[in-house]
């Protein structure tokens, strides 16, 4: 009996240190904290209380999400509650009726399915509760959309991609997984932005949003297409991993990568030269940026839009940027180098916090 | 029945039996060359090999649980928990940029987790099912609180060798480590008494018990060894893909799983080779890459997947009973 004492004392020991590095060098909260607090906790009316519903919260995109949510909530002096639906749609809706419940001040959710969440919606607006649809359009009136245009971007980069390859060959697309609303829009923004180049070829393969099987993706096409130009994968961090894939096959100079989302190492990678471009929509500032709506909700203010526009960036070196104006793709796209875009992800704070913001 | 005929009979069903993932294994590669002309190249294997390792490693672990009797579901995010604990060794502790460190952390934090699920199910008599399920939550929960759950790169590291370094340019390093753990496991099995017991165990454990084995001390060392197989496999694949995130554990647990039933080893216990789990690897990771080569549209991949693992399984069904 002592022995297993000891060995129990020395699991729980060893899980605490775990724990303890963890928790603090970060100020993300876990599910298990999270979920602690909203089960033991009923929220303090004197302090505005948001609740959100991620998709997926391993995915490095809501990491970066969360920690800028919570430098919003730290600034205005709010709390967030952060649930993960794991992907699934019948959790977010359970999670949404959980936060109705609770009596939350805003909702923000980021919907697996939008025209499917519009009854619990409604549900929200008549318990008095403002909602947040984050990347998809609910028509319901205390509803409010927060994007950035996906479909938009993914389009320029594409025919940038199209361009830098003369027009003609096979290029590949890592994206998320079909019903997925981003993973949608960013998928037909590429093939619309291709459609206008008959000689292109798209090969594509689903990643569900993870490194391992992106790498894996992208090496079986490398292998399968000898001849492939370029490689577009709608998330750094599965970039970053497919990108290994291209540098083991020794493909690097032969190869054009593009991606999306505007993490540090991304941005790092354009600067060196290893992707041709990156578009910045900053997970971190996304975060902050929707966590400051849903506090001016909660107190009442009411934005005159309701779908809410977030400014996006294209990170790309002097050299190529020259090129894309030459090609004139598109006009009014806002183009900062990587190192003006390494500023920003930081400066997300700065930027966006307003003081007054409930005196507007 | 003739004694002498049901002998032979059974020799055969033996033998046939321990054909059947290679058999399984054949077939796929012919119909695929057959469809895809151009499968069949030097880059293919070289892709395999590198591809298979973390899940073949993994899928040994697997292997010994389901041997044993029980099973274990800790790998997949165990496998993200245990490589964001590495990076923090990495990036962020005394150990900073420490080869042997960053290695001894992914053995070290699979043996953990290994034990931890052993003493659960030994000393708590909570069903492995149930206990390896808690623990997998577990360790979803710790991959997104060590370091917040931020991405970290591996970028230039000595590390980096182990995923993707290749001896005179063709075999993998992983793949070196992925055949070392095969010949270890395979020594375990046949020639310690752990191997034996650990057949004992998921053949008839209450007979084992009253053999005088030691049955709690036996499954909490077969947890072990799943744990360290967890985090050999979570060393591959952040050395692979050059970053630890929480969200590397892909399907990797499934397809670990699955590799081990294809290659023949028996869900209640008692029964599976290496290299069975080994065949089984392989034709988990071709049916991937045939995926991509038949361009096979995404909404139609996974059914593809599920109907060639039925395949493989039931064909096996089918042979045991008629033997029977």
């Amino acid at each position: 009996m002592k022995k297993i004492l000891a060995l129990l004392l020395t699991l729980t020991l060893l899980i605490g240190v775990l724990t303890g590095c963890g928790t603090s060098s970060s100020q993300a909260p876990s599910e298990q904290n999270v979920e602690q607090n909203a089960e033991t906790e009923t929220p303090k009316k004197d302090k505005v209380v948001l609740g959100v519903v991620l998709i997926d919260m391993t995915n490095q995109f809501f990491v970066d999400m969360i920690e800028g949510g919570n430098k919003a909530a730290e600034d205005y002096g709010c709390e967030v509650i952060w649930k993960s639906a794991d992907g699934s749609f019948d959790n977010q809706i359970s999670l949404i009726e959980n936060f109705i419940e609770q009596g939350v001040d805003c909702i923000l959710v980021d919907p697996l399915d939008s025209e499917g969440l519009r009854p619990t919606i409604e549900k929200a607006s008549a318990a008095g509760i403002p909602t947040i649809t984050m990347a998809g359009k609910v028509d319901v009136d205390t509803n409010y959309t927060t994007v950035y245009n996906d479909l938009e971007n993914t389009r320029i980069v594409a025919e940038m991609t199209a361009k830098m390859i003369d027009e003609e060959g096979t290029v590949a697309l890592l994206y998320g997984n079909k019903g997925n609303l981003v993973s949608d829009l960013r998928q037909q923004g590429y093939h619309e932005g291709m459609s206008k180049y008959p000689n292109i070829n798209i090969v594509e393969q689903p990643t569900n949003w993870d490194p391992p099987t992106g790498m894996k993706a992208a090496q079986d096409i490398i292998a399968a297409n000898p001849d492939l130009k370029a490689l577009h994968c709608v998330s750094d961090a599965v970039t970053l991993a497919a990108y290994q894939a291209i540098k083991t096959a020794g493909k690097e100079d032969q190869i054009i990568v593009t991606s999306y989302d505007g993490n540090e190492d991304a941005i790092k990678a354009v600067e060196a030269g290893q992707f041709a471009c990156t578009v910045l929509t900053g997970a971190k500032k996304t975060g902050y940026w929707n966590i400051q709506i849903g506090y001016m909700l909660a107190n009442g203010i009411r934005p005159k839009e309701h779908i809410l526009n977030l400014d996006t960036h294209l990170v790309l070196t002097d050299e190529n940027k020259a090129k894309f104006e030459e090609w004139k793709i598109a006009d009014n796209v806002s183009i900062i180098s990587p190192t003006e875009a390494l500023k920003r992800t930081e400066m997300y704070r700065e930027e966006l916090y307003d003081p007054n913001i409930l005196n507007k | 029945m003739n004694p002498v005929l049901s002998k032979r009979l059974n020799s055969e069903k033996v033998n046939l039996e321990k054909a059947m993932p290679l058999i399984i294994l054949i077939s796929l590669l012919l119909i695929l060359s057959l469809l895809k002309r151009d499968f069949l190249s030097l880059q293919t294997f070289i892709n395999l090999m590198q591809q298979i390792s973390a899940v073949g490693v993994v899928s040994i672990g697997a292997m010994f649980v389901i041997i044993s009797g029980g099973i274990d579901f800790t790998a997949g995010y165990g496998l993200a928990m245990i490589g964001m604990a590495a990076g923090h060794v990495y990036s962020r502790s005394i150990f900073q940029g420490s080869v042997l460190a960053v290695i001894l952390t992914f053995i070290g934090v699979g043996a953990l987790l290994g034990l931890a699920n052993g003493l659960l199910i030994t000393k708590l008599k909570i069903l492995p099912f149930i206990a390896t399920l808690a623990m997998m939550s577990l360790a979803q929960g710790l991959s997104l609180m060590i370091d917040g759950g931020t991405m970290i790169m591996f970028s230039d590291s000595p590390i980096l060798f182990i995923g993707q370094g290749r001896i005179v340019n063709i075999i993998p390093v992983s793949f070196i480590v992925y055949l070392l753990v095969c010949i270890a496991a395979d020594t375990i099995l046949k020639k310690t008494k752990l191997g034996i017991y650990t057949y004992a165990l998921g053949g008839n454990e209450p007979a084992a018990w009253y053999a005088g084995i030691k049955v709690d001390n036996y499954k909490i060392l077969v947890y072990i060894v799943a744990g360290i197989c967890t985090g050999i496999g979570s060393l591959l694949t952040v050395s692979k893909i050059a970053m630890a995130t929480p969200s590397i554990y892909g399907t990797t647990l499934i397809d670990a799983i699955a590799a081990t039933c294809i290659g023949g080893t028996s869900m209640s216990g008692g029964k599976g080779t290496v290299f069975g789990t080994f065949i089984g690897s392989i034709i988990i990771i071709l049916i991937g890459t045939a995926l991509t080569y038949l361009k096979i549209p995404a909404e139609m991949q996974d059914v593809f997947k599920g109907v060639v693992i039925l395949l493989a399984i039931a064909s096996d069904a089918i042979v045991t009973k008629r033997y029977n």
